[in-house]
């Protein structure tokens, strides 16, 4: 910036020109002179300057040759130099030879701007069919994938049997520790104040009916037929489905995955096969847990609470479960649980995008997801039970 | 060259895309038995995406990758399986198994593919693992080792069945100049005692000069591969200004 320039800038400071520009025209040759302040501490939006220079080349269409040129009295930083490159390169793209003549800065840092590279879509394709396409692709893969999954998933379950899989029975032991023995005190203490809470809840309606005994069967038809189950999903989708979809999330972005493909060996079989199966095996077997523990919640209240003797409530308990099929229907569901919570943390662990933000949508959608199919399944068997009159 | 080896790989007008993003166009080349092609380009350019094309990663939109004359993408799956099993790959970040230790890394590979017994296996794995100048981290987990010493891990395991084939993403990047050195003279080493065949993506330039038999470069902007030859002579003789300046680190 020369002295003068200096000078002015003193003046600026107080009292900042917004930027403008003005044409000057002779024969085919245009000059456009930038005149104000151009830096971005100005503000002042360039609406008017770029309705300044719409409107010059909508009149001016005879204009083949423009110069450009900033004075060296203008204020400017790199708000000037993004200015000219973006207008420069669109009238390179109209034909319009440009020349500059700019200050020596301001022209090393236009010409440091590198070229940007046009991103090549396919040609072979419409703009229409393309954002067709666009839209098309993705809608269809949202619901194919699934299937995808799942097909490959029972492959891989029937090749069992036949003792064709990669998958390694130590893997499927540390699986089963870490999503059953390893989840027992969270199970533990929810399903333990399930009961509690359940207890004194119902102790409170059935005081009025002078029928304070029947909490026993409360507590322990709610925890077997509904409860033990409901509560160990929740808690698996939360904890275990959740850990499936990082853990495989995370060996994505790593590239782990790519390098178990590269040796032959099937993520299915060697990652999703071990975590499904230890969530079939553990969720029931939790399940029986927690219905035992939900009912020494009940039998706490009752005992310490509603003043009845541990014989008394453990009678009561025991004559209020008509038959197995109530264990058994809680079994049922806490089957389909399990492993619904296994194949959604596995899918949408295989299905994670390349980046961190799209690793924690996966962990966030597994649970989401998983609990509402979790809601929605029980639903369903509440439903189809009834139906057959199993209830 | 002159006595021309038989092509154990052939790439033949390979177009790659991500949806309709087109990374590369008809891209041709062919990898000579026992030689170590260097594959280069600016940033961005396409070269790890080749990479993973080559290994049967990602299937290309057009064109032909064979391997001992069998083209990969139209053989039966299970026998493409069998084919891609004579690779070995080391990935950028050397994508090691993190819940193993680095010695499990390397056995799981001779576990899944071969009979040997397991006392055999963990000899083998030492061994490689003594390759890479990795003696004594057997029992830790990629979690506790170095950047550096994870990637040496990779190779490790990247050789850990004796492949044909084997392709190196960046393998120099995060090694210290020592080890680095020590890499290309093991690729040397391997590609002079034991005929291994190296298909590897590095911009090091170092590097490239010291293990490649042959080279191809690829242009982003033109989205394609625009020279190819061993890097010393495309030194002296091409005139492509973008790989000029890639040789001589010019901008």
């Amino acid at each position: 910036m020369s002295d003068d320039a200096k000078g002015k800038k003193t003046f600026r400071q107080d009292q900042p020109v917004h930027p403008s520009l003005h044409f000057e025209i002779s024969s085919s040759q245009a000059v456009c002179h930038f005149t104000g302040d151009w830096n971005i501490s100005t503000g002042g939006d360039l609406e008017s300057v770029n309705q300044t220079w719409h409107s010059f080349f909508d009149q001016e269409l005879a204009v083949n040759q423009i110069k450009l040129k900033v004075h060296n009295q203008v204020n400017w930083d790199s708000r000037l130099v993004a200015f000219i490159s973006s207008k420069k390169k669109v009238l390179l793209k109209n034909g319009i030879e440009v020349d500059g003549d700019f200050p020596e800065k301001l022209n090393k840092l236009i010409d440091l701007r590198s070229d940007h590279v046009e991103s090549t879509k396919d040609s072979s394709v419409s703009r229409v069919s393309g954002s067709f396409l666009d839209w098309w692709e993705p809608f269809c893969h949202r619901f194919s994938s699934p299937l995808n999954f799942l097909g490959a998933w029972i492959i891989s379950l029937l090749m069992l049997p036949l003792l064709k899989t990669q998958m390694r029975i130590r893997d499927l032991i540390t699986e089963c520790r870490q999503c059953g023995a390893a989840a027992l005190p969270i199970v533990t203490l929810i399903s333990f104040l399930t009961g509690l809470t359940m207890a004194f809840v119902g102790s409170v309606q059935l005081e009025k009916f002078n029928a304070k005994i029947y909490i026993a069967d409360l507590v322990c038809l709610a925890m077997v037929r509904e409860m033990g189950a409901l509560m160990v999903g929740i808690i698996m989708a939360g904890r275990t489905g959740a850990s499936f979809a990082a853990e495989i999330g995370s060996m994505k972005l790593n590239e782990e995955l790519d390098s178990l493909r590269t040796f032959g060996l099937s993520p299915m079989e060697f990652l999703v096969l071990p975590r499904t199966l230890a969530l079939l095996i553990m969720t029931p077997m939790l399940t029986i847990y927690a219905d035992i523990v939900g009912m020494l919640g009940g039998l706490t209240v009752g005992t310490q609470i509603m003043d009845f003797s541990v014989s008394h409530y453990i009678e009561q308990t025991q004559a209020s479960i008509s038959g197995m099929w109530e264990v058994f229907s809680g079994l049922l569901k806490s089957l389909a649980f399990g492993l619904i919570i296994g194949l959604v943390g596995c899918f949408k662990g295989l299905h994670t995008g390349n980046s961190s933000v799209s690793l924690g949508r996966s962990v966030t959608s597994t649970v989401v997801t998983a609990v509402t199919m979790i809601v929605v399944t029980d639903a369903v068997f509440e439903i189809i039970f009834s139906a057959l009159e199993l209830r | 060259m002159i006595n021309k080896k038989e092509a154990i790989i052939s790439v033949e007008n390979l177009c790659l895309s991500y949806g309709s993003y087109k990374v590369l166009e008809k891209v041709s080349f062919e990898v000579e038995k026992g030689s170590c092609m260097v594959v280069m380009g600016g940033s961005g350019c396409g070269k790890s995406t080749l990479l993973k094309s080559m290994i049967g990663l990602l299937d290309p939109k057009e064109g032909r990758i064979s391997y001992k004359s069998q083209d990969l993408l139209s053989v039966k799956k299970s026998h493409r399986q069998k084919l891609l099993s004579e690779f070995g790959v080391l990935f950028q970040g050397g994508a090691l198994w993190s819940s193993m230790t680095v010695l499990e890394n390397i056995c799981l590979p001779l576990e899944c593919h071969t009979s040997l017994s397991t006392a055999e296996i963990e000899d083998m794995g030492r061994y490689k693992m003594s390759l890479v100048g990795l003696s004594g981290f057997e029992d830790f987990y990629p979690a506790q080792i170095s950047g550096g010493m994870r990637k040496r891990a990779g190779i490790a395991r990247a050789m850990a069945l004796d492949p044909e084939v084997l392709f190196f993403d960046e393998p120099s990047s995060g090694l210290d100049p020592v080890n680095s050195k020590r890499l290309d003279d093991l690729i040397n080493e391997l590609k002079t005692n034991l005929e291994v065949t190296f298909v590897v993506v590095t911009h090091e330039l170092a590097s490239i000069f010291e293990i490649a038999d042959d080279s191809v470069f690829l242009d982003p902007q033109k989205k394609t591969l625009v020279a190819k030859g061993d890097p010393k002579s495309l030194l002296n003789q091409t005139e492509n200004q973008q790989l000029q300046d890639f040789l001589r680190r010019q901008t």
